[in-house]
């Protein structure tokens, strides 16, 4: 009966262990950004949130992904 | 050839067609803003196409625009899966040189309509020359500043990414006047930390160096990929034989200011190693075999795991890997 209500409790932890130890996407883990300059205009930027499509919001000259267009009151 | 030309036929009349007309706010290059819905870009003349909030049809010329804003802002409006749409943002991106948007734009537009492939092509081959011309002038712009390093890096990369560009050729030239230059440059620059003592012993070293970073160069002068790789691989070995000299050196000199010495010169030599796995990776991605690309970066960062330039290319890399896209890393 204990065996089994610790099952959950096991699964639960296996998941979270198999979670931690998965190899992280390299995916540009540690680029910094570098939209604005020239090469980045030329061969594209590999930070992270502009690979995932997203613009990052600590550079003001990334013009990668998307930005919401506030509309005004009564559109 | 019916085939190809019906598509190419319609793109042409669409190529008017208008973007989605959201309101915008555009930038000029003078500083004012401009609160209009964007109708159409015309990429035969560079001009946007606007009509004011007061109802006023209006148009600018690329040259009046900050066109990276106007592209940050336009982007966002363009439905993501209309293909037209995103063919009109590209050309748009390749006109204000936004190059890597524009590749990444053509493709998605592409792959949202085959039947766009050989609108896309046509575009692709003006962006290319677009793209080779933008190098060469940060190339002379970084000459006219004395800024070798930046000369050479965009000689280069015309020479990797552009090899099939006329100004491909003249790169390759200039290359003769930077290439070897910066490199020994940084090799004085870790002479001048070294003692007498060692500049002596690191004598053998500073010559394999030199052979290396000629091979390397040669590599990037050469026209076919087989000669290019030879003399990369030729650099690749005197590296190694330089990081063994570094080696037996370090456990001649036990002085801790010589060890840190010998470490300068390992630097230079790693970093010279690490550009000739990024050639070998661009060689790679230009014939798209993205596995030998990666085997090169990994080995790059192998040398050194924290490097920018090899971590960009290997995200790169994945990125086109995985989303099919269109080689141009």
């Amino acid at each position: 009966m204990r065996a089994k209500s610790l099952l959950p409790i096991c699964g639960a932890l296996f998941l979270w262990i198999v979670a931690s130890c998965e190899t992280p996407s390299s995916k540009g883990a540690d680029v910094p950004c570098r939209c604005g300059t020239p090469m980045a205009d030329f061969e594209g930027c590999a930070h992270p949130t502009c690979m995932n499509g997203h613009r990052n919001p600590a550079n003001p000259d990334c013009v990668c992904g998307t930005i919401e267009i506030p509309h005004p009151k009564g559109n | 050839m019916r085939s190809l030309l019906r598509p190419v036929a319609f793109l042409a009349a669409i190529l008017c067609l208008t973007l989605a007309a959201s309101a915008a706010t555009l930038t000029l290059k003078n500083g004012s803003k401009i609160q209009c819905k964007v109708e159409r870009y015309d990429a035969a003349t560079k001009t946007l196409f606007v009509r004011t909030e007061a109802g006023v049809a209006a148009q600018y010329t690329l040259d009046q625009l900050d066109a990276r804003s106007v592209y940050l802002v336009n982007a966002s409006l363009v439905p993501p899966d209309d293909a037209q749409a995103q063919f009109q943002v590209a050309n748009f991106a390749r006109d204000a040189e936004l190059f890597a948007h524009a590749v990444r734009r053509y493709s998605q537009a592409e792959k949202l309509d085959p039947a766009l492939k050989p609108a896309v092509e046509v575009e692709m081959t003006k962006l290319k020359r677009a793209a080779a011309a933008a190098c060469m002038r940060n190339a002379r712009a970084a000459v006219a500043r004395n800024d070798r390093a930046e000369a050479a890096k965009w000689l280069s990369t015309l020479v990797e990414k552009l090899p099939d560009e006329p100004e491909a050729k003249e790169a390759a030239q200039l290359l003769d006047q930077h290439y070897a230059q910066v490199r020994s440059q940084k090799m004085a620059a870790a002479d001048a930390k070294a003692s007498d003592e060692l500049k002596r012993d690191a004598e053998k070293v500073r010559k394999r160096y030199d052979e290396m970073v000629e091979k390397s160069k040669q590599g990037l002068q050469a026209r076919g990929d087989s000669q290019a790789r030879g003399l990369f691989e030729g650099a690749l070995a005197d590296g190694q034989a330089v990081l063994g000299e570094l080696d037996a050196l370090a456990k001649k000199h036990s002085d801790p200011q010589v060890q840190e010495s010998a470490a300068g010169y390992r630097a230079v030599v790693v970093e010279q190693m690490v550009d000739v796995h990024l050639h070998i990776a661009s060689l790679e991605t230009v014939k798209s075999d993205y596995r030998g690309a990666l085997r090169a970066v990994n080995k790059a960062l192998s040398l050194d795991p924290k490097n920018e330039r090899a971590l960009s290319a290997r995200a790169r890399i994945e990125e086109a890997s995985s989303q099919g896209w269109r080689r141009w890393i």
